[in-house]
């Protein structure tokens, strides 16, 4: 009866937790857009005159932009207002518009209808997060700009589109233009780190404990160690990291490499409690039916309890990494909280990682990255899901080749 | 070669002139394939056999029965050094096998144990198919030089346990889809296939049905023409069937060992005589 209770409690709270994420972070994953018409002409994207790209990269688009809005909405001479019709759009549009041009350099000359990221503020009133009825210290557009967006809707020229930066793009301070693609690749990178280095050793040291080791004061003393490594706090591995990695090591600070050894120094012990647990509960008779039949112990091990032991085995390492990267604590100590909004090409350059990004963008008070936020949790609890779903495919493998 | 323990004193002096085992009956043959002499196991501290004494013959089925916790078992996993595989076990004593000591310095254990098999309680297939199963032990031991001859072998091994018509068309099904009793047949196709001189069976029947222990009977009495068995079993009436000559086991102790028609009808020792008219156990 009270175990039912804690378990429906369990529920309820693992069901409150996905609708607050999911219902705050679905808007982050669409982003408003405006379609403009910009007068590309020579005079402003092509400096040089010769229509050269070089020519066309050094263009003043951010112009071509301000005035595409000033002919939408005519009338606003006043240079208060002037700024404010240009805070209805992303620094990202004069960006846009640029690529497209050195994309189609015949665009030069004529008018063209683009359409361009929102600034988030016009984004967040076109989502009804903030009104009109919103007190003025809690929105950044005025009610001048709320009138200019409705003229803009009723002509068609406001559309929500998928949000393609939040996927492609690194950190920013515009929230509009700010992505998880950075944090996300370094999480990637701290995952293969982990896999290349805390599995192989961890089932080595399972195998080896459970099979081959002595059983003496030595190897007692090793597993009482290991047990009590699981239960070290893991800001204290983040600092062993900092002293081992980067400060002898001089491995380069920010890196997911380093991340990766930190993490996986932090699930060795998890696994190979896992694996050594799994190990021992391949039944006795099968080591016996191979030794009977003159398999050496290695043989024994390796042909028939560690294939026994696999999906066991799999299934602790998973739940071990995907702990891991959840981890916020030992990033803080080797640098990898930091801002990063290039993508990271490799496991040495400066990353960052998901639930750091989480932390990052929960810290900021611009009241567009609440959303995101919310999104960056469900990209990372989708990797999660993802890589537990994965696990279960390979265990179910396992076990039918198995039989 | 043997002393005589406080424990184990006989009833009567039945072997005079051969070595003394402490075992009522006849526990020596002529020429025997086993020679065991003064064989003493104890786990840590604990001893729970104790100097025992018998050989078993060439084309012969030896039965040893006892009560739970009598030895048998301990004593029939001397043979092919299977204590070794328990941390604190201890051996002493000697075992031959056509002269070559089984504990000795320079026996390879891979190898005796390619010349002794073992049949276990409970089957236990590898989780492969029922050719790999076979083929498990001539690979590991390098018996057959192509696919050709591993094919002649698992075929072989198969037909002897009369395995081959009943799962010939499907090989590659995982030996535990099996039935117990065809579980326990491949586990024995399992051990000829490695070409054993001496075949240990601990309990073969204690987890089949009626019908398949009757089959896995037969086999038994068809594999002695060419293998000296020693089999552990807890059914009198099966020792009866299949041996032709029975060790009574007592708390570690060798008691009685004689023809099996002898021991059943007309014991020598009281205990063995209580044990099977079911006073004891």
């Amino acid at each position: 009866m009270f175990g039912l209770a804690a378990v429906l409690v369990g529920m309820l709270s693992l069901l409150v937790l996905f609708v607050t994420v999911v219902s705050q972070g679905v808007g982050a994953f669409r982003q408003t857009e405006l379609m403009l018409p910009m007068d590309v002409t020579a005079a402003k994207v092509d400096p040089l005159g010769d229509g050269s790209r070089e020519s066309l990269a050094a263009g003043d688009y951010d112009a071509v932009v301000r005035e595409a809005v000033q002919r939408l909405l005519p009338g606003t001479t006043l240079r208060a207002d002037r700024a404010a019709l240009i805070g209805l759009v992303s620094v990202e549009a004069g960006f846009r518009l640029r690529d497209r041009v050195i994309a189609a350099p015949e665009l030069v000359g004529q008018r063209v209808e683009l359409w361009v990221p929102a600034s988030d503020a016009v984004d967040l009133y076109v989502q009804g997060r903030v009104g009109r009825d919103t007190p003025v210290a809690a929105r950044e557009l005025n009610d001048q700009q709320f009138y200019w967006v409705d003229a803009l809707a009723a002509d068609a020229r406001v559309a929500r589109v998928f949000n393609t930066a939040l996927i492609k793009n690194g950190d920013s301070r515009n929230p509009e233009l700010a992505g998880v693609r950075a944090a996300f690749r370094g999480s990637l990178y701290m995952l293969a780190v982990m896999l290349v280095l805390a599995f192989p050793v961890g089932v080595a040291a399972a195998v080896y404990l459970e099979e081959f080791a002595p059983r003496n004061r030595w190897t007692d003393l090793i597993e009482i160690n290991i047990s009590n490594l699981a239960a070290v706090p893991s800001i204290v591995y983040g600092l062993l990291g900092l002293v081992v990695f980067i400060n002898w090591l001089s491995l380069p600070r920010s890196a997911p490499l380093v991340g990766g050894l930190v993490l996986a120094l932090l699930t060795l012990p998890v696994i190979i409690i896992s694996a050594r647990a799994a190990i021992k509960a391949v039944p006795v008779t099968l080591r016996d039916a191979a030794l009977a039949l003159g398999a050496s112990r290695v043989q024994t091990v390796f042909g028939h309890v560690l294939p026994q032991a696999l999906p066991g085995i799999i299934t602790g390492a998973v739940i071990g990494f995907a702990r891991a990267l959840g981890e916020t604590a030992p990033l803080l100590m080797i640098g990898m909280v930091a801002f990063i909004a290039d993508i990271p090409r490799g496991p040495l350059d400066p990353s960052t990682a998901l639930p750091v990004q989480v932390y990052q963008w929960a810290e900021s008070p611009d009241p567009a990255f609440v959303a995101r936020t919310a999104a960056a949790i469900i990209v990372l609890l989708t990797l999660l899901f993802t890589m537990n779903l994965l696990a279960v495919m390979l265990r179910r493998n396992f076990e039918r080749r198995a039989g | 070669m043997a002393a005589v323990t406080p424990h184990s004193k006989p009833g009567d002096a039945a072997a005079a002139e051969l070595p003394d085992t402490g075992a009522v009956g006849a526990p020596f043959v002529e020429g025997p394939c086993i020679r065991v002499r003064d064989v003493s196991v104890h786990y840590g501290g604990t001893p729970v056999l104790h100097n025992v004494s018998l050989d078993v013959a060439h084309d012969e089925a030896l039965a040893l029965i006892g009560a739970s916790g009598s030895g048998k078992s301990t004593f029939l996993r001397c043979f092919n050094r299977m204590n070794d595989t328990i941390d604190d076990a201890r051996v002493s004593g000697q075992i031959h096998i056509d002269d070559d000591n089984v504990h000795g310095r320079d026996m390879d254990v891979v190898a005796l144990r390619a010349r002794v098999g073992m049949v276990f309680q409970k089957p236990n297939p590898f989780p492969k198919s029922i050719y790999d199963n076979v083929a498990y032990g001539p690979r590991i031991h390098g018996l057959a030089g192509n696919r050709a001859e591993l094919d002649d072998i698992v075929h072989q091994c198969l037909d002897r346990v009369g395995l081959l018509a009943e799962v010939k068309d499907r090989l590659e099904a995982s030996g535990t889809s099996l039935s117990d009793g065809q579980q326990q047949r491949l586990c024995i196709a399992r051990t000829l296939a490695v070409g054993p001189e001496v075949i240990l069976m601990d309990e073969p029947c204690s987890a089949l049905d009626p019908i398949a222990t009757a089959r896995i009977e037969d086999l038994i009495d068809a594999l002695r023409e060419r293998y000296a068995i020693v089999i552990v079993t807890h059914s009198m009436q099966q020792a009866a069937r299949v041996s032709q000559r029975t060790a009574f086991f007592h708390q570690g102790q060798l008691i009685e060992v004689d023809e099996t028609d002898r021991l059943f009808t007309n014991p020598s020792h009281r205990l063995t005589e209580d044990y099977i008219t079911g006073r004891l156990g």
